[in-house]
């Protein structure tokens, strides 16, 4: 029986646990530093230009492409990950997203019925990463 | 699910790391399959016993298989 294998001479290096993880710290780093330089920039253009309609949709949305990015680079990191790791970090992943859409769903409620502050949607993406970074520390098996 | 990895990995006087290059996986991973914290899916355990040349059996055995054989 000759190895499985799903890729073809030609295509990129194996990939191999160091590779996926540089490949994650990589992406996440130069989303995270455009996302900073975008935050600031449409900020202070949206300030100093005066901009309005659709291109102020158009300026709004642009801090968020760098976040997509990065959702991206980490679903692609937990693809090229090993099969072990892959299980630790599902769960640690669905620990912080339960965690996040617990706080979210009591907090959305607090605030219809007894007017707490708003909480900004664009918090709710560092918010998982929190709990994310939480869960590291408490999951530390798949058993 | 019992595995005799360490041992067989000794008899090499292969590093986890060692292993864990050859079979294309972490080195956490080994130490977890070692610790028997974590049992690898078919693939890789077909992959291991390849590595060694030896039956899976040889390599893997289950938590029934050791109660029938007491």
């Amino acid at each position: 029986m000759s190895a499985p294998s799903v890729r073809t001479p030609g295509d990129a290096p194996p990939m191999t646990p160091q590779r996926a993880r540089r490949r994650y710290v990589v992406g996440f780093s130069l989303s995270m530093a455009i996302y900073v330089v975008l935050v600031f920039g449409v900020s202070l253009s949206i300030k100093r230009l005066g901009v309005e309609g659709p291109a102020l949709y158009a300026l709004a949305v642009l801090p968020s492409l760098p976040l997509i990015f990065s959702i991206y680079v980490m679903g692609r990191y937990l693809f090229e990950m090993d099969e072990y790791q892959r299980a630790i970090q599902m769960r640690r992943m669905l620990a912080g997203l339960g965690a996040t859409l617990a706080v979210c769903s009591v907090w959305g409620f607090v605030e219809v019925f007894a007017d707490a502050p708003r909480l900004d949607l664009y918090l709710v993406y560092p918010m998982f990463c929190m709990f994310w970074g939480l869960s590291c520390a408490a999951i530390r098996s798949v058993k | 699910m019992k595995n005799r990895l360490r041992v067989l990995r000794a008899e090499r006087a292969w590093s986890q790391a060692d292993l864990a290059e050859h079979l294309g996986v972490s080195r956490q991973t080994v130490n977890a399959i070692e610790v028997e914290k974590y049992d690898p899916s078919l693939p890789l355990a077909f992959k291991i016993a390849r590595l060694f040349a030896l039956p899976i059996e040889q390599v893997f055995s289950d938590d029934a298989a050791n109660k029938a054989a007491e």
